[in-house]
């Protein structure tokens, strides 16, 4: 074996106790996230569960030119940026917003109360908020029943495509706000108040205070989880759209994850499937990147 | 180093897929006749017997047939509805039961010979005969139903439930509130005409908010109902030149789309139609929102005519499938072949490590003492024979607090599925709860169905993965652009393009395959 360099060998000696303490962290990175990956080689093989991830044949890229070739190609493409990017418009700046306007409420009960309602959402299960929204959309549900008040027609809202990216989005707010608007709060909690004073004394108002104190404090913090949300652009789980959605909808809602469960899970066309999440992975990966270097240019924070 | 890093890599992983592989050798052991066989069984729980137990293995049936084939059955499950997730899930873990109880022939991707070809199930082609005695008895005496119990290559695969009577056959149809036809002095609907007049008297005159509803699924499932007026279904069948056509195409079906579209529109059919489930459609049947749907003489018909016993508004009774003309016979409508692919046929698995023994505990339900015990339960306890005929007993007809179906589903299969022969004296005593379900099963049976019914055919293995591939597309295709031309989402006028889009995604291919196997079907 090559001897180690000089530095490498030192700082192994030095170190040892803490590379003890990585060492099981590495172990499970590598039983449960690396060696799964290869199970990512039936995209290229005709697989079936009984010739094994091994014995399954090869055949090059035929799945890959079927999902290209698919009619639902560009439909399930489109889709899945369509969706992303409106969570990410609405959904991102929203518990930011939230955080600052809660930052700003002096009384503590109301601030704990806003805080506690905004959370609750987040720890019901999505199939039970499916499930609301399906009774409150439909002709006799309580949305019709205050449009219908307006003298809007009573329809079941959710069978429309045009208001199923909105009551996906509205949802997606609703439930998430309060959860993500903690970190924020925390990031808020960490600023100086010395700055606060120092922009009282020199005349500064509520509002220019947050425009140039609060936000650039946080600015960092925005800023990664920015990164880390643009690296699932093109990530829509499917279980929310599984939910909510039925052949009518189909135009708008089938997206990637859904033709995934569809095919592998349904039709037991696992390399297919295989193959679409791993052009899925793929643009996902290349997207993280796109977003760290345009962070690095413009705010100079980055993952790496 | 880096060679040996990969090695090791290597070896890891071999040894783990070693672990993940599942024993898959075929050993059949004799049985020590002291010491019950352990075979663990996939079962799908019906609706009816999850009321009461979580488990069949609970139940005083699986109890008794455990003590009579000297076995330890260990039931598994899938959650309520996840059937095929379950099934798919199973299959892709490798972890196989030992008896696997699913419609392998109707939804196995592939069917019978791909199972048998991915290692899923074992084919029972040379066991049968020696170990099965029962079964094969039957085959020889019913070539009919054998020819459809193998594949085109002569395989035989399963224990099929077969259902034993023509009576037992037609289950499904057409329902009306029967009361409101009366009071309105209106005749049965006949025609797709008779019916429009009929639900927009039912919206204008009595009120109906949802004068027809039902499940998609259940419009769509092989029944066609509506749509079979026009002379189509909405999958392949067999025209009259006994040509294999796809439904969706024909202007038939665009006949039914826009008298659909009319009826939507309307407000003939329920609005909220797309998200309709079981218990919405029973409540609002039970509670005069809606007066016509689709459903099962027992599991619909019989429960709401149940939950209405007290009310004198609402009655109940199934009337014939819609056709076009007066007089015309339907041409389409259930009708099941006696056997066609049931989520009650059961396989062994490549995971059973005592094949003949697993093939004993099967061919019971095929002998007449287990025949008797599948379909009538325990005698003395269940049933009584009675002038020779089996007699459910009051435990099973008259419970004051749970619905038939749950007592029946503790005691015995007839009134779900198994591997069994079922008997007409169970349909006699189980389905005609009511005089208004021996009404409706006559008219149910009204039909030409048989003469345009895909046999169950089944493509080979390569052309399986083909058609998959073509199908999955079309009907996911077909299925959206229905809902839209239904709903006035999309306008008729673009059907034409529509067709050209189906035949561009392979229909003619599919077409093709079909005809293919039901060449070798015709020649079994």
């Amino acid at each position: 074996m090559k001897k180690l360099p000089y530095k490498l060998r030192t700082g192994f000696h030095r170190d040892k106790e803490l590379l003890l303490m990585l060492l099981p962290v590495v172990v499970y990175f590598i039983v449960f996230h690396y060696i799964p990956m290869y199970g990512a080689t039936i995209a290229f093989k005709n697989y079936t569960p009984a010739k094994g991830f091994t014995g399954s044949p090869w055949v090059g890229f035929v799945h890959f030119v079927r999902f290209f070739n698919s009619v639902f190609f560009s439909r399930v493409v489109i889709n899945t940026f369509a969706i992303s990017a409106l969570s990410l418009l609405f959904g991102f700046p929203a518990p930011i917003i939230l955080a600052l306007l809660l930052n700003e409420v002096k009384l503590r009960w109301f601030k704990n109360s806003v805080q506690t309602i905004t959370y609750l959402p987040h720890f019901i299960s999505l199939v039970v908020i499916i499930g609301l929204l399906r009774e409150f959309t439909l002709t006799d549900g309580v949305v019709n029943d205050m449009l219908s008040f307006f003298g809007v027609q009573r329809r079941p809202l959710l069978q429309f495509p045009e208001y199923f990216r909105t009551l996906f989005v509205v949802s997606e707010v609703w439930q998430t706000i309060g959860w993500n608007s903690i970190i924020y709060l925390a990031a808020l909690s960490g600023v100086d108040p010395e700055l606060y004073e120092a922009a009282k004394i020199d005349g500064a108002n509520r509002w220019k205070q947050t425009i140039h104190i609060t936000l650039p404090s946080i600015q960092s913090t925005i800023m990664i989880l920015l990164i880390l949300r643009m690296g699932r652009l093109f990530t829509v789980g499917f279980e929310k759209i599984i939910l909510m959605y039925s052949p009518s909808t189909y135009s708008v809602a089938d997206v990637i994850s859904t033709l995934v469960y569809r095919t592998g899970l349904l039709e037991m066309n696992f390399s297919y499937s295989t193959a679409v999440g791993l052009f899925n992975s793929l643009i996902n990966f290349l997207m993280l990147l796109l977003a760290n270097k345009l962070s690095k240019r413009f705010s100079e924070t980055s993952l790496w | 180093m880096k060679k040996r890093i990969i090695g090791i890599a290597l070896a890891i992983f071999v040894v783990l897929s070693a672990f993940g592989g599942g024993n898959q050798s075929l050993a059949p052991s004799s049985q020590d006749s002291s010491a019950p066989l352990e075979v663990t069984w996939f079962a799908e729980l019906t609706p009816g017997i999850a009321q009461v137990v979580t488990n069949l293995g609970e139940t005083p049936f699986a109890q008794e047939l455990m003590r009579r084939t000297n076995t330890q059955i260990e039931f598994q499950h899938p959650a309520a509805g996840q059937l095929n997730q379950a099934f798919n899930l199973m299959v892709a873990s490798g972890d196989l039961t030992d008896i696997i109880e699913y419609d392998i022939l109707g939804r196995y991707p592939g069917g019978p010979e791909k199972a048998i070809e991915d290692g899923v199930i074992v084919d029972l082609t040379d066991l049968l005969p020696v170990h099965a005695p029962n079964l094969w008895k039957f085959y020889q005496e019913n070539p009919d139903i054998a020819k459809l119990a193998r594949t085109d290559s002569g395989k035989y695969y399963s224990f099929p439930f077969i259902r034993g009577h023509e009576s037992l056959v037609v289950y499904f149809g057409p329902i009306v509130n029967s009361k409101w036809l009366a009071d309105l002095g209106m005749a049965y609907p006949e025609t797709i005409a008779d019916w429009e007049t009929m639900l927009t008297r039912f919206k204008n005159e009595k009120g109906a908010t949802a004068p027809l509803t039902y499940e998609p699924a259940l419009l769509e499932s092989n029944n066609s109902t509506f749509v079979g007026a026009f002379g189509v279904n909405f999958d392949f069948y067999l025209d009259n030149n006994r040509q294999i056509q796809y439904g969706p195409i024909q202007p038939g079906y665009r006949q039914f789309l826009e008298t659909f579209q009319r009826w939507y529109a309307n407000g003939l059919i329920d609005p909220n139609i797309e998200s309709m489930n079981r218990e919405q459609t029973t409540f609002k049947m039970t509670t005069g929102q809606a007066g016509a749907s689709l459903g099962y003489a027992a599991s619909r018909l019989g429960v709401w005519l149940s939950a209405v016993k007290d009310n004198p508004e609402i009655d109940f009774t199934g009337t014939k499938y819609p056709v076009l003309n007066r007089g015309d016979i339907p041409m389409f409508s259930q009708m099941d072949f006696p056997l066609q692919g049931s989520i009650g046929d059961a396989h062994i698995s490549t995971a059973a490590k005592d094949v003949v023994g697993i093939l004993k505990l099967l061919d019971y339900g095929y002998s007449e003492e287990g025949n008797m015990f599948y379909n009538f339960g325990i005698e003395g306890v269940s049933y009584e024979m009675i002038d020779g005929y089996p007699t459910y007993t009051d435990l099973l007809m008259n419970d004051p607090n749970l619905p038939r179906a749950a007592m029946f589903g503790q005691y015995l299969r007839s009134s779900s599925n198994g591997p069994f022969v079922q008997r007409r004296e169970y349909f006699e005593q189980y389905g005609y709860q009511f005089p208004q379900q021996e009404v409706a099963l006559p008219n149910w049976a009204v039909t030409d169905v048989m003469n345009h019914k895909l046999p169950p055919i089944s493509p080979t293995p390569e052309e399986s993965a083909e058609l998959a591939t073509i199908m999955s597309d079309i009907n996911t295709y077909r299925d959206e652009m229905r809902t839209k031309y239904i709903m006035g989402i999309e306008n008729l006028n673009t059907f034409d393009t529509y067709v050209r889009n189906i035949q561009n995604m392979g229909l003619n291919r599919a077409i093709e395959i079909y005809t293919n196997a039901l060449r070798r079907f015709n020649a079994r």
